[in-house]
């Protein structure tokens, strides 16, 4: 997501506005929209795909790498997915089954031993398991943004106390105590960083397609497959 | 260089997420968003002056003097969420949500007592966000009792 501004006012509110936004570039911008895609949705469709019964049909990386090739040039796959009405991780499952059918009966056309039907319908285990992964992208994704974006607003002490509060299980009282800051500090510092780290969880829990109003739930939702 | 999310571990993450849910609606976002709209500073001022029974009584004679015991605290406590029950207008409503963290904070710093149930992390994350709004001492207070409930570790 090269081209992704780094102040959170700044981004669209929407993945198709953005993609919209990116697509009109032309060329660079359609990389950047795949860059983003594959940054975002690889590992857990990785996942996804090693837990389903489609695991034996392909070695994961090649597969995965296979479907993006395939989809993301399409110019209509982003068109399709706003048309879904479902969430982008959840259509990208689908969109990935359908990519390994259609590979599945060319390969069988191709063969003259009988070949195995791989395909299963996901399981809420399936679905599961790739939102666990999901949220690990999204936590992370959101943490190097507004750490990248502290560092560069000259605040890279912020969110340091986040990081070692909420990332190492640092108390606050130990982090104020070897700063060297006062509790009033320490809490001016914590709600700075904590607002950047919110707005990056946000913008990506959006672009996923969420609703608006709709991060309470969601964050719950991972909360509970997080376990 | 190693990427230092790369391999957030299982509390984290769960720690993260709870972090980055959006405040929106609480009592602390709208005591916040009451101080910067227009005319904030003029509501908290009346606000830390005037106690949970109407009474005119700044909030720090009331809640951290040194002559005030746990029991005037707790009986405030129990004012300010009345408050928020019965209020006739939103700026009630928000001065009793105000008293009733200011209470509780400083429940904690003076009688190391929380007069809450609600989860600690909740509590401090809270106090955490409000501090920083505040006049002195309670900028402080709110911060000195966030850090002293925070049971990260």
């Amino acid at each position: 997501m090269t081209s992704t501004p780094k102040h959170p006012d700044a981004f669209p509110q929407t993945l198709g506005t953005w993609i919209k936004a990116q697509l009109d570039q032309g060329d660079q911008g359609r990389l950047d929209v795949n860059e983003h895609i594959m940054l975002v949705y690889a590992a857990p469709l990785r996942i996804y795909l090693r837990g389903s019964s489609w695991h034996r049909f392909g070695e994961v990386d090649e597969v995965i790498n296979a479907f993006f090739a395939s989809r993301l040039d399409k110019p209509d796959f982003f068109e399709q997915w706003q048309n879904s009405g479902k969430r982008l991780r959840y259509w990208l499952i689908n969109a990935l089954r359908f990519h390994l059918q259609e590979s599945w009966r060319r390969a069988k056309r191709d063969r003259s031993d009988p070949l195995p039907d791989f395909d299963q319908a996901p399981t809420q285990d399936d679905y599961d398991a790739f939102d666990r992964a999901w949220a690990r992208e999204l936590v992370q994704g959101a943490c190097r943004q507004a750490a990248e974006q502290c560092e560069s607003e000259g605040l890279a002490s912020h969110w340091a106390v986040f990081h070692q509060h909420h990332i190492e299980g640092t108390p606050y009282r130990a982090i104020a105590a070897a700063m060297d800051v006062s509790p009033g500090r320490c809490a001016v510092m914590v709600r700075t960083a904590t607002s950047r780290f919110k707005t990056a969880l946000l913008m990506r829990l959006e672009l996923d397609g969420m609703p608006e109003d709709g991060a309470v739930p969601e964050i719950d939702k991972l909360l509970e497959v997080l376990g | 260089m190693t990427d230092p999310y790369a391999s957030v571990p299982l509390p984290g993450l769960s720690r993260l997420l709870e972090a980055g849910k959006p405040s929106k609606g609480t009592a602390v976002d709208t005591i916040v968003r009451r101080c910067a709209a227009a005319g904030g500073d003029a509501w908290l001022r009346l606000a830390l002056s005037k106690a949970p029974s109407g009474e005119l009584h700044s909030a720090t004679a009331a809640l951290l003097d040194h002559t005030v015991t746990a029991a005037n605290r707790a009986a405030v406590h129990t004012a300010s969420k009345q408050l928020v029950a019965e209020a006739q207008s939103d700026e009630e409503a928000d001065r009793g949500r105000l008293w009733y963290l200011l209470v509780i904070a400083a429940g904690i710093v003076r009688d190391r007592t929380v007069l809450t149930n609600q989860a600690h992390a909740t509590v401090a994350a809270a106090m955490l966000e409000l501090a920083p709004d505040m006049p002195a001492p309670w900028n402080e207070v709110l911060a000195e009792a966030a850090l002293e409930i925070d049971q990260c570790s």
